[in-house]
């Protein structure tokens, strides 16, 4: 069983330039990027990345699929999207 | 009475640390602007849903969806079973708080019976001073 993790070398700049533009702790990065990675695997990530660089103010997003956001509204009032009670 | 923490608050906070919000907008997620956007709520976008960060165009829908399932499963779900048990034996059951407000929370608990307060966001403080006074 790992319970440490190691950071190669060569991806401790971009880890420690996106901790620090995100704010979050190194080892939280680190649980998001397996979070992430298996959502990934599974079919279930919500978002897609694009190739991006540090940024401080907030860009337009990209064009996201027909299957990213969800099911169709027919009324607004209604509307529970995917979610179980 | 039974006191249970499970407000929007807690939801706010796991969108702002825990989730991909952060990773969409590539810097560190706003719980006030979560807050403001989850107020503005969800519009329908070409039919489909859309829930903007702030004032960019940025659509986290699938983040809040994601995210609010996951609340429900963790902290709605036991007490919304007891809620129903006491809709059976003919209770009228009352959702208060700001958390009655929350985007598709809001009208999923109406699809179950459950009667939405128009002044949600207040009903705390009021029944408070009234507990008070």
């Amino acid at each position: 069983m790992v319970d440490k993790v190691r950071i190669k070398k060569y991806q401790q700049p971009k880890v420690k330039q996106w901790s620090q533009a995100l704010e979050i702790p190194e080892c939280l990065f680190v649980e998001d990027s397996i979070t992430f990675y298996i959502r990934f695997l599974e079919g279930k990530h919500l978002i897609e990345i694009n190739p991006i660089t540090v940024n401080p103010t907030l860009v337009p997003v990209m064009e996201e699929s027909q299957e990213q956001l969800g099911e169709d509204i027919e009324n607004l009032d209604e509307f529970t999207g995917g979610i179980e009670l | 009475m039974e006191v249970k923490d499970f407000g929007a608050e807690y939801l706010i906070e796991r969108i702002a640390v825990r989730s991909e919000l952060k990773a969409l907008i590539e810097q560190p997620p706003s719980k006030d602007i979560i807050n403001r956007s989850l107020e503005v709520s969800i519009k329908s976008k070409n039919k489909k849903p859309c829930l903007v960060y702030g004032d960019s165009n940025i659509n986290f829908y699938k983040v809040y969806e994601t995210e609010l399932q996951d609340f429900i499963n963790c902290r709605l779900r036991e007490i919304i079973k007891k809620l129903e048990h006491y809709k059976l034996t003919g209770d009228k059951v009352l959702v208060i708080g700001g958390g009655s407000k929350l985007p598709l929370l809001s009208a999923a608990l109406k699809k179950k019976g459950f009667l939405i307060s128009d002044n949600g966001a207040f009903d705390n403080l009021v029944g408070l001073v009234v507990e008070v006074a």
